[in-house]
């Protein structure tokens, strides 16, 4: 929305008709000199249109443009936005999510477990406000990817640059835990929550899973396990991404719903299990709807001023005037 | 008084070929009266056209000066506006330029500099931070967070081979730290920026700007000394110039003061022994004073003085042209 910092200035504008008419039609006016070109009393001529009149014509539109461009800026336009401040602190939430070769499981759209999990994660971001997200992928080793925080765009340009075993050969499921349990434990936040996302091979890494998500608990953290894949013999194809090569095949063990099912015992957390993508997106928005917290914000009014902006236009108008005026009517005054 | 838009100064430039076509059309104007000139009093004529030439120029002329200061943003004064905000979000942007590894501050300019981010970071437990790392290009290394682990990890990963890109890019550095803030943040924010200052390059005003706009203040340490030191080379060596000399690097303390000075913050040396508890007090000070005085100043825009000035100066060229004088011309 647009408002005027001083709108009463914007009567100025009423002045510019009676200028306009004591510029171009008063019949008085100066800087001409006028002679007859016809026999006394006899009518005047009309000069022909030319390109050149069409020129002159479309001069005085843009000097006059120009001055009311100039007039608003006076008047001090400024865009107007609300802008959400939020007063309270909302749940800090970890997603950990698995990057292990078995991800690369072609039984899920559009192309593999891992693009279907990366694809809920974005549209589970995307609907939260003020909840510091973090991310932490795994493969045989774990590594934060990103630090708990609102600023999502940065979250989100990280989710998709994630790969497949670019953490290595191997599900590290505790040590993911782990690091996610350890940028946590600072946190004030209300709630705090985990969320792993996985197929639940664990097979590499110094911590197990278990020992992982009871620690996790005792920081007060909530642990959600989303399963995700099932048990038949699945094709599978992944790109290593330092040689580029396409390594395919087919694997029958995995998922193990069972390993993941005791993980969220062990840490006293819930356990979810997504056999497809509107399974995974279910598990998803019961996830969303159960991490909330009441959160107070405040709406502010922000403005912009954008009178800068008018005066260069103004001005770069009536430049334009000058120059056609002046440089290629050859007017003299 | 302040310059909030330094390079639209430039547009002055605009009177020397507006004063040019000016002068020509005055000198054919002059020859066309003459030559038409048989029925009128030439030299009245043209004594009134020389007269209502030099009136509109130079009004025109004040215009487009009026008019150019109006677009520039000249601030003076200050005026109060309320501050409703409570804790505190810091982007600290940090050169890691080849010449950072200088050793005129021990053990080297950007070590030490990391180490006072540590150190103010711990002394700041409640603040948000984000870290950006700059050199030809700017990179976001941890967004805006409270997670002061994730803080320690990546300040040992911090060094001149993160961005490519050679240069010293300072205006990269100020941007990306700007959109580091999250929306929607209710905390007062403040950027550090720790640099040596040399050849920094890039333009500042619109950062600088937006800093001064959103009250987001730019606290600068100088990293170096202005005696400099030899920057070292990828092999331990010294990096030598095309003489075969060692290339020195010298702390530039201006360009940094004017960072510090139009984001209405401070500047500091990153030799200064107690550093880290001055950037401390400066950031936790600055947060203090707003949240009790409820308000912060703001410059104070006078456009609107420069504006009108322009339009008067229009209506007085308009005015000359327009009125017939004499009855003649």
């Amino acid at each position: 929305m647009w408002v005027f910092e001083r709108p009463a200035l914007l009567l100025l504008l009423l002045l510019i008709p009676a200028l306009v008419y004591l510029r171009h039609f008063w019949p008085k006016r100066g800087g001409t000199l006028t002679f007859p070109f016809g026999v006394w009393g006899g009518r005047g001529f009309t000069p022909p249109p030319t390109a050149m009149s069409a020129l002159i014509l479309a001069s005085v539109v843009l000097f006059w443009a120009g001055v009311v461009i100039l007039v608003l800026a006076l008047a001090g336009p400024q865009r107007v936005t609300r802008e959400r401040s939020f007063l309270t602190r909302g749940v800090d939430i970890m997603i950990v999510l698995d990057q292990s070769p078995t991800m690369g499981a072609r039984d899920f759209q559009p192309e593999n477990r891992f693009e279907a999990a990366r694809e809920v994660v974005r549209r589970f971001v995307e609907l939260r406000q003020n909840d510091p997200i973090g991310l932490v992928g795994f493969g045989a080793e774990a590594s934060l990817r990103v630090p708990p925080t609102v600023d999502y765009d940065y979250l989100l340009a990280v989710l998709d640059e994630m790969r497949i075993l670019e953490m290595g050969d191997g599900t590290a499921i505790g040590m993911g835990l782990a690091v996610a349990a350890l940028h946590l434990q600072n946190s004030d936040a209300p709630r705090k929550a985990i969320v792993l996302l996985t197929d639940g091979i664990n097979n590499a890494g110094e911590i197990q899973p278990g020992v992982a998500a009871r620690a996790a608990r005792s920081l007060g953290i909530e642990v959600y396990v989303v399963g995700i894949g099932s048990g038949e013999e699945v094709e599978i194809e992944v790109t290593d991404p330092e040689t580029g090569r396409v390594l395919r095949g087919s694997v029958r063990d995995g998922f193990d719903g069972d390993a993941l099912r005791e993980i969220a015992a062990e840490g006293d957390g819930r356990y979810y299990y997504a056999g497809s993508n509107t399974a995974l997106q279910a598990v998803f928005d019961t996830i969303d709807t159960v991490e909330r917290v009441e959160q107070r914000s405040l709406l502010r009014v922000v403005r912009d001023p954008m009178d800068q902006l008018f005066v260069l236009v103004g001005l770069v108008l009536i430049l334009f005037d000058f120059l056609i005026r002046r440089w290629i009517a050859r007017e003299v005054l | 008084m302040t310059v909030e838009s330094p390079r639209l100064l430039l547009g002055l430039v605009l009177l020397a070929p507006v004063a040019a076509i000016q002068f020509r059309a005055f000198v054919k104007g002059r020859t066309e009266i003459l030559t038409l000139g048989v029925q009128w009093p030439a030299d009245q004529v043209i004594r009134l056209y020389t007269v209502k030439w030099f009136f509109s120029t130079v009004a025109f002329n004040l215009f487009l000066v009026f008019a150019v200061l109006a677009a520039a943003n000249i601030t003076w004064g200050e005026i109060p506006v309320e501050e409703d905000r409570a804790g505190l979000d810091v982007a600290v942007v940090v050169d890691v330029s080849r010449s950072m590894l200088a050793a005129d501050v021990q053990p080297s300019r950007l070590v030490r500099s990391l180490a006072v981010v540590r150190a103010v970071s711990r002394q700041l437990p409640t603040a948000r931070m984000a870290l950006i790392a700059f050199k030809g290009d700017a990179i976001t290394l941890m967004p805006m967070t409270g997670d002061t682990n994730a803080l320690e990890i990546v300040l040992d990963g911090v060094g001149p081979a993160l961005i490519s890109a050679p240069g010293t890019n300072i205006e990269a550095g100020l941007t990306e730290a700007l959109r580091s803030f999250p929306e929607g943040t209710f905390a007062h924010g403040a950027v550090v920026v720790l640099s040596d200052g040399e050849a920094l390059s890039g333009q500042i005003d619109d950062p600088l700007s937006e800093l001064r706009r959103r009250g987001i203040p730019a606290v600068v340490v100088v990293a170096g000394t202005s005696e400099g030191a030899p920057v070292p080379g990828p092999d331990e060596t010294v990096l030598i110039d095309e003489d075969g000399r060692p290339v020195v690097s010298r702390a530039d303390t201006a360009y940094l003061a004017e960072i510090a000075s139009r984001s209405d913050g401070s500047l500091f040396r990153l030799d200064t022994p107690d550093i880290v508890s001055r950037l401390v007090d400066e950031l936790s000070g600055f947060v203090r004073v707003r949240e009790q005085e409820g308000f912060r100043l703001v410059p104070h825009r006078r456009y609107r003085l420069f504006l009108s000035a322009a339009m008067i100066a229009l209506l007085i060229s308009i005015g000359v042209r327009g009125i017939r004088w004499r009855d003649m011309f």
